[in-house]
């Protein structure tokens, strides 16, 4: 925008700014979800269907997860589904979590480790576990990661997720309700090719110019 | 304030410039059609002078001066922003009903006419509830263009023990307008979250399509959360297509936002160029 612009934007200075929709392609979603089945403590909560310590499912990413002893859990690694009618570049990662509003009970803290596509390298800046806050969704702005790279079918992503809590509960998280939260994941990707809807251009933030690196390898 | 000669007299033009096109613009509605016209010319000429000295003062590093002089900063080069309306016709919300007041076990809707539906998770044997199909109503009035999905969830009620329990979470999958293809990347269930309307930014989609009667639009919903013997979970929830009216039989053609325009929807190569 230029000043003669904004001259006539508004008296005083004042700029008038409404969010937007991001665009064609941009900032969408793919869920991670579970295997067939998951180690003890989660459980996938499928619509239609019975939930039970250990269920696994690849249509419902949302998981019901309960600690079974205090300190860090069992790992549960997550994967996003094989994308083959499209080509992505991943820009993000959220997670949404639901815990009791009134706990009677010490509540369990979701925590993410090793995100990666195929055998890629983590795109995590953290080693090891972190908070899942951090990636909440809902945040006033997206946590970075070390690299924008490209998900293409077969690849797909996946991510390590553990609980954390001051005190256990039972194996099946169903049994233990009031210890128990709901969360689930998902990448936040540009669509850079869609076999339906065509090639978009995606946002400014993954664009050629916007993913030049200085020196190294990569240049 | 800048040290290169001239400086200061480029500030006080421009502040004269500026008074002068405050003068002209507040004249404007109130004289004659020549006047008028007359009056536009001279603003031309006076916006074509402006982009000179914003050229100039770039060159010269008076910029903040110039901002200043035209009243579109505060002292010190502060910016001021505030959150407006979208514009005509631009973002409405367009509601999905289901199709009946009880759509499925354990769903309770306001049918075809209130887009409210209520969830409550059954309490026997750890099960789920299923899932239902709600649609938009034909739009006969308008065409309309789809940039959005939003959903709505309110929190979980009743129980003996409220609120102990997680709260119920809502699925979403194959959002399609008439028999089109899924507009969510997502071929299964997402979690209604990411498009929640208290989100700070909207959620993609793979691409903005018509929506132009007789064809609605369709989404497949499921509310997934357990109940304990103690406490019933149960959740309200709606659903709307986020669109812009790009025309509308009563307040004619609007000027869709620009995410929605001819420019931003090019697409590279392939079957659409």
């Amino acid at each position: 925008m230029s000043l003669a612009t904004d001259l006539s934007d508004g008296i005083g200075g004042l700029k008038f700014v409404a969010v937007a929709p991001p665009g064609v392609g941009r900032l969408c979603r793919i869920p991670f979800y579970t295997q067939s089945s998951t180690g003890a403590g989660f459980a996938a909560l499928i619509p239609g269907a019975t939930a039970g310590g250990g269920t696994g499912s690849q249509i419902s990413p949302v998981v019901l997860a309960a600690t079974q002893a205090a300190g860090v859990n069992a790992v549960e690694v997550l994967r996003t589904p094989q994308i083959s009618w499209a080509t992505l570049r991943i820009v993000g990662f959220e997670c949404s979590i639901n815990n009791a509003e009134v706990p009677a009970a010490a509540q369990p803290e979701v925590m993410f480790s090793d995100l990666k596509i195929g055998g890629g390298a983590n795109l995590f800046v953290h080693e090891d576990f972190a908070s899942s806050r951090i990636y909440l969704a809902g945040q006033d702005s997206f946590s970075g990661l070390r690299d924008y790279p490209l998900l293409k079918s077969p690849n797909v992503a996946e991510v390590q997720v553990a609980l954390f809590a001051a005190a256990g509960a039972a194996a099946d998280p169903t049994a233990a309700l009031n210890r128990a939260v709901s969360f689930s994941c998902n990448l936040v990707v540009e669509i850079l090719q869609d076999d339906n809807y065509g090639s978009h251009i995606p946002g400014p933030y993954a664009r050629k110019g916007a993913m030049v690196r200085r020196g190294g390898s990569f240049v | 304030m800048s040290g290169h000669y001239g400086a200061d007299q480029q500030a006080a033009k421009v502040a004269k410039l500026v008074e002068k096109k405050a003068q002209l613009e507040a004249a404007l509605p109130v004289v004659d059609d020549n006047r008028a016209a007359a009056i536009e010319s001279r603003l031309d000429r006076i916006e074509a002078q402006l982009k000179k000295e914003i050229a100039h003062a770039q060159a010269i590093g008076n910029v903040a001066a110039i901002k200043a002089a035209m009243g579109i900063d505060g002292i010190g080069g502060l910016e001021f922003q505030a959150q407006a309306p979208a514009g005509v016709g631009r973002m409405v919300r367009l509601p999905f009903y289901a199709d009946s007041t009880s759509p499925a076990t354990g769903y309770t809707a306001g049918g075809t006419t209130a887009p409210v539906i209520n969830a409550a998770a059954p309490v026997a044997a750890d099960d789920q509830l299923g899932s239902i199909v709600l649609s938009t109503p034909q739009i006969s009035w308008a065409t309309l263009r789809i940039v959005g999905f939003e959903t709505e969830l309110q929190g979980q009620t009743a129980g003996t023990a409220s609120g102990s329990i997680p709260n119920i979470k809502l699925l979403v999958s194959d959002l399609k307008i008439g028999g089109g293809a899924n507009l969510f990347t997502h071929e299964d269930f997402a979690d209604g979250h990411i498009y929640d309307a208290d989100q700070p930014e909207f959620c993609g989609l793979r691409d903005y399509p018509i929506l132009k009667s007789p064809n609605v639009a369709q989404v497949t919903i499921s509310a997934v959360g357990l109940s304990s013997a103690a406490e019933v979970a149960t959740a309200q929830f709606s659903c709307a297509l986020l669109c812009e009216v790009l025309q509308d039989d009563n307040y004619g053609s609007h000027i869709p936002g620009p995410y929605a325009r001819k420019g931003a929807m090019v697409r590279r190569g392939g079957s659409f160029v």
